[in-house]
């Protein structure tokens, strides 16, 4: 089973003016994320600093705060950030990091709903059969989110969205949550 | 002393497992998960720990197999 395509979410360019110790990124769907922390010079430190600094260099990115932008023949042109992110760093301005982080909260709120919802049926006498059903999804999802943990702990992020994607397809337990793939029942028996 | 890895490990296993029985269309039992993933989530540490985590260890299906 193939996982996503790698995809750019979100950019985030901040010239640190303020001090600012964290950042929020909007994110719609559970899953395996990078975020990759860049730093580059300002425009002060391009115009101000000496040639022979500057020459220490292979190539030169640079940020005004808005855009970021490549030195080529000795002058500047605007670049994409998905250019800085995928290059060997290298003999170049850039300096990053890289954080691992693997979203899960669209299940645990599946989770919480399921959990709600067996608390529903159990007062009403008249959705007697659906509690088994219910019971079931939250046992799958619930040993589904601590399978995730685990390998998540092992560092195996790759392995954990393989798991995470087979969920959302064959159990199709959650589509209401932040899940857009279709039920394509993978011969799963409920 | 059994690591909690190798607990986790077990029940990464036990999982795929679950999912390969769940393809083909089975309804497999998953007591035994439930158990597993219940006991690494414990906060405290049990009487008699290693016995009860080598049985979660060494648990497998041929166990209910009975001799002629």
């Amino acid at each position: 089973m193939e996982t996503k395509k790698i995809t750019l979410v979100d950019v985030l360019l901040d010239d640190h003016s303020e001090d600012i110790d964290s950042v929020t990124f909007h994110v719609d769907q559970d899953g395996y994320y990078t975020v990759d922390h860049v730093i580059l010079p300002n425009m002060d430190w391009y115009e101000t600093s000496q040639d022979d600094y500057r020459e220490y260099y292979n190539t030169i990115y640079v940020t005004d705060g808005e855009k970021v932008y490549k030195e080529i023949d000795g002058t500047l042109q605007e670049c994409t950030v998905k250019e800085i992110l995928e290059r060997n760093i290298e003999g170049t301005t850039i300096q990053k990091c890289r954080v691992d982080i693997f979203y899960t909260a669209g299940l645990q709120n599946c989770y919480i709903w399921y959990c709600k919802q067996i608390f529903d049926s159990l007062l009403n006498t008249c959705e007697k059969n659906r509690y088994n059903d219910l019971i079931y999804a939250r046992d799958f999802i619930w040993m589904t989110l601590n399978i995730i943990d685990y390998l998540v702990g092992f560092k195996q992020y790759l392995e954990a969205q393989r798991i995470l994607e087979n969920f959302q397809r064959c159990g199709g337990y959650c589509k209401d949550f932040s899940i857009t793939k279709p039920d394509i029942n993978c011969g799963c028996s409920r | 002393m059994v690591a909690r890895d190798e607990l986790k490990g077990k029940a990464i296993q036990e999982y795929d497992k679950l999912l390969r029985e769940l393809r083909k269309g089975k309804q497999p039992k998953y007591d035994f998960l439930m158990t597993l993933i219940s006991y690494i989530g414990l906060p405290v540490l049990i009487d008699n720990r290693d016995f009860v985590e080598q049985k979660l260890l060494n648990y497998h299906d041929t166990i209910y197999i009975r001799r002629g």
